[in-house]
């Protein structure tokens, strides 16, 4: 009853509607997002304090200079900078409305996703050869998860970004895509902001 | 950009790339993202040619440095990737910033704290052992001296004190019996350990009266 009496007032019905075009939908979007990625941010805190406590524990396993190295690193760590300048040239195409250079700029953004995966996952598999793998020491398990968790993200930041190709391919820059594309944007350089703390405080601290 | 702008704001403004943010917006430009590039360049080579060349010798020097250029990276990417300003979204996005920030202070420092004092107390064998000879051997000279040094006493206990010369410096507190537990032989020492206290307990005052810890007593029993 109540409902049916609200319905027939319109002054609320209209006011509601009224905000509710574009301006209102992008903003909370944009703030939703954030607060997703700075909750992202506390499970890598905690993986962070992981291999701070852990990663001393070898067990008489492999230590950091034994396994880390240094030159592939900085490659690999070229490689999610390139991506994220790529990231902010399809950024400035967009505002430009230039749907072929934002797909351009996208699709090198997921090559150099694509190639620091693979060195990653190359590094991975080096360590397991090794004998260095997450079960043989503390300091390995919690390396592990913590270079993992992000790998696997960037992993569904480009799944991600495919599928944003494809939408954009099909529908253009609407703003549902624009929206989509600066989505995307902070999560691609909030991973490039996490991979900081990774190259600092898990491989250059310790080959110190 | 990517927090502050929304749809209605580009729609207005399709040409706003090339041009600094309007109306206290921030929009993405070439000349910020390239700065921004510029600079994460420098700020992720640096540490790792302090690293890899080793130009410092100094190990925590090095350190301290490395781990301030990440700082400053991280506030670079902060604002000229991520766009982040005061204003964005009426302040929200930095207030979450903030308080994440706060927590993962929290967090990490947190944990770190906690777990060396831990690790600290409950180390097992191996680093007990290696911290003995150094301080095993001051103890062993003050101990026929002065059996007054108390000063000394609170440290003394820390290591797992000898046997025939831990016993009269046992008697000086209490906490001589926590090291002990962890000791190699933990029924020899407890065995030890009640009688030489409970045997040299009653005469610290009459014997050591320059003890300050008699004093009281002293007074107390002249009163």
């Amino acid at each position: 009853m109540a409902h049916a009496a609200n319905s027939q007032n319109a002054p609320p019905e209209s006011f509601f509607e009224l905000n509710e075009h574009g301006h209102e939908t992008g903003s909370s979007t944009m703030l939703g997002f954030w607060i997703y990625l700075m909750s992202d941010c506390l499970i890598f805190a905690v993986l962070f304090a992981t291999y701070g406590v852990l990663g001393a524990n070898y067990a008489a396993g492999p230590r950091p200079e034994d396994i880390f190295e240094l030159p592939l690193l900085a490659v690999n760590t070229a490689m999610l900078l390139f991506s994220s300048i790529t990231y902010g040239f399809a950024m400035i195409a967009m505002q430009a409305r230039q749907t072929k250079m934002v797909l351009l700029w996208l699709a090198v953004t997921g090559v150099f996703g694509a190639l620091f995966l693979g060195i990653e996952l190359y590094e991975f598999g080096v360590f397991i050869g090794e004998g260095a793998s997450p079960q043989r020491s503390g300091f390995l398990s919690a390396f592990f998860t913590l270079v993992g968790t992000h790998g696997l993200h960037v992993t569904f930041g480009i799944v991600w970004l495919v599928t944003l190709m494809v939408q954009i391919q099909k529908y253009g820059l609407i703003s549902a895509n624009r929206r989509r594309i600066m989505c995307l944007s902070m999560f691609w350089h909030f991973l490039d902001v996490v991979w900081i703390g990774v190259f600092t405080f898990v491989y250059l601290i310790r080959m110190i | 950009m990517g927090i502050t702008t929304n749809a209605p704001a580009l729609d207005k403004a399709p040409d706003a790339h090339g041009s600094h943010g309007e109306g206290g917006e921030a929009h993405a430009t070439l000349s910020g993202y390239l700065t921004g590039f510029g600079l994460s360049v420098v700020l992720t080579a640096v540490p790792f040619w302090l690293v890899m060349a080793r130009p410092i010798e100094d190990g925590v020097t090095t350190a301290l440095l490395v781990v301030s250029l990440a700082v400053a990276q991280i506030f670079v990417h902060m604002i000229y990737f991520l766009h982040m300003d005061a204003k964005s979204e009426g302040g929200w996005t930095i207030m979450a910033l903030i308080f994440t920030a706060v927590l993962v202070i929290i967090t990490i420092s947190g944990s770190l704290w906690v777990m060396f004092h831990l690790n600290r107390n409950m180390m097992p064998m191996g680093d007990m052992q290696m911290e003995e000879p150094a301080e095993r051997a001051p103890i062993n000279q003050l101990a026929p001296i002065g059996g007054g040094e108390d000063d000394e006493m609170p440290e003394a206990p820390m290591p797992p004190p000898l046997p025939e010369n831990g016993s009269a410096e046992d008697a000086a507190g209490a906490p001589a019996s926590e090291p002990n537990i962890q000791n190699m032989e933990p029924a020899a020492e407890s065995a030890l350990e009640p009688q030489a206290s409970a045997s040299q307990r009653p005469q610290a005052p009459g014997s050591g009266s320059s003890e300050p810890a008699t004093q009281p007593e002293g007074s107390a029993n002249g009163n």
